[in-house]
């Protein structure tokens, strides 16, 4: 049968042709922050290596108390190729956060998430916050000693939340501490629930991104001559290849050359071992956690961070309805906060480091 | 380059400068352990290329995906210029243009 006909067959039964006029008929705007649309198709490419080598550690992995470290020290001393691919899920995640961030802040930076995209912004948040789940998490996996370490802490902190604070906790963990419990709840998390959210957010997302097309910052609208275009199929997807290309040969160089190792393995008994620190992305929350007194007023310091830190997350998430200003309007305080953001990020995290 | 281009270029490599740190500091530990470990339990855990022949076969590969994407990057350049030059002209993708060759 020739490619045509096979392309014929399926266009009469799934109507895939529709699909490609409207990737053809769809633009891309050019101008100066065009740079920007790039980093929504990078995380798609990071997702989907995460998806693929997660499948392929799924093959060995073991999700049990007893087997779990066992089975990840399996997967990169005997496994052929073990050790790279569980190296390249691991860096392909922290890429892949990197890029939900710049993405984020570039939506932030621009004001893309005005009217009428402010449902595409939400659903944005709601894929940072799977991406970072993915990554608590997937953290504790290896169930070597500074996984357990740290999700003890990460688990514990919604407890300083009043009310609902000890039962997210408790739900968490499965039970009052941390356990083989714990581990296999943040499996069946890890590889079942945050992909289906991951998906069913993603969609939604894609879908707004088409509907709405792509944004174009104000200083280009406010223009009276129209952006220049480029046709999205096929003149746009060739440039992003060639970007995905240079992407993924950063992220195998790096993944050979600082692959993540193993400690040793979780001993629930034993204490806290000294220096645990989160993944990088959660560093600056880890950091300013630490800053605070033990008692501030009436109430205790680390209440009170995380309190302030979830004010923080919610008025991030609510900032289309904060900046609802009419678009000519440019909103230089919105701007400076996201550079506040980012220097304070930046700065908490090395801070932590040292 | 342009401004914005050097900008995100910044802007990643400062969001990974922690990751990377962190990285770094980690694999010290981990080979300094594994060593410990080794002496008490005399149980091998190997991260990564362990001989100079896996070393050298690992920087290999390297060198052969680089040049392979070098070489994609610049024949993905060519098409690239050869659609712009179409698009300049009023030819789009599905309307009689190179996609549409048989």
């Amino acid at each position: 049968m020739e490619i045509k006909s096979i392309g014929d067959w399926l266009d009469e039964r799934a109507g895939w042709e529709q699909i490609l006029r409207f990737l053809r008929k769809k633009e891309v705007p050019q101008h100066k922050h065009t740079i920007w649309y790039y980093t929504g198709s990078a995380i798609l490419v990071f997702f989907f290596i995460q998806v693929i080598t997660g499948i392929m550690l799924l093959l060995y992995y073991k999700p049990t108390l007893n087997q779990a470290h066992q089975s990840v020290e399996r997967i990169m001393t005997e496994v052929h190729f073990g050790w790279i691919i569980r190296s390249i899920h691991s860096w392909s995640a922290t890429f892949m956060i990197a890029f939900v961030f710049v993405h984020l802040l570039s939506i932030w930076l621009i004001k893309a998430y005005r009217k009428p995209r402010e449902l595409t912004w939400v659903s944005g948040v709601f894929l940072l916050v799977v991406s970072l789940a993915f990554g608590f998490t997937g953290y504790l996996l290896p169930w070597d000693e500074l996984s357990l370490a740290a999700t003890k802490v990460g688990t514990d902190i919604p407890r300083t939340i009043p009310t609902v604070g000890d039962w997210v906790t408790k739900f968490l963990r499965g039970g009052e501490d941390v356990t083989g419990e714990t581990l296999t709840r943040f499996f069946g998390f890890h590889v079942s629930v945050l992909p289906l959210l991951v998906f069913i957010f993603m969609a939604f997302h894609i879908y707004l991104v088409q509907k709405h097309g792509m944004s174009v910052p104000i200083s280009d609208e406010l223009k009276k001559k129209k952006n220049p275009s480029l046709p999205f199929w096929s003149n746009f997807v060739f440039r992003e290849m060639g970007f995905w290309l240079v992407l993924i040969g950063f992220l195998v160089t790096i993944a050979v050359l600082l692959p993540p190792g193993l400690r040793p393995e979780a001993d629930l008994m034993a204490p806290t071992p000294e220096g645990i620190k989160p993944e990088w992305y959660f560093l600056f929350l880890f950091q300013t956690l630490k800053l605070f007194p033990a008692n501030v007023l009436f109430m205790s310091g680390e209440t009170l961070a995380v309190l302030l830190i979830l004010l923080g997350g919610m008025l991030f998430f609510l900032l289309p309805l904060i900046d609802n200003k009419p678009e000519t309007k440019k909103g230089k305080i919105i701007t400076a906060l996201a550079y506040i953001f980012v220097f304070y990020a930046v700065v908490m995290s090395i801070w932590s480091l040292l | 380059m342009k401004r914005q281009n050097i900008f995100i270029c910044f802007l990643m490599i400062i969001i990974l400068i922690p990751s990377v740190l962190q990285a770094v500091s980690f694999q010290g530990v981990t080979k300094q352990e594994v060593i410990k470990e080794n002496k008490e339990e005399s149980k091998e855990v190997k991260v990564g290329p362990q001989d100079i022949q896996e070393k050298t076969s690992v920087y290999f590969f390297l060198g052969w995906m680089w040049f392979s994407i070098g070489i994609l990057v610049y024949f993905l350049r060519m098409k690239i210029k050869e659609l712009d030059r179409l698009t300049s002209y009023g030819y789009q993708a599905g309307q009689g243009g190179i996609d549409d060759k048989e």
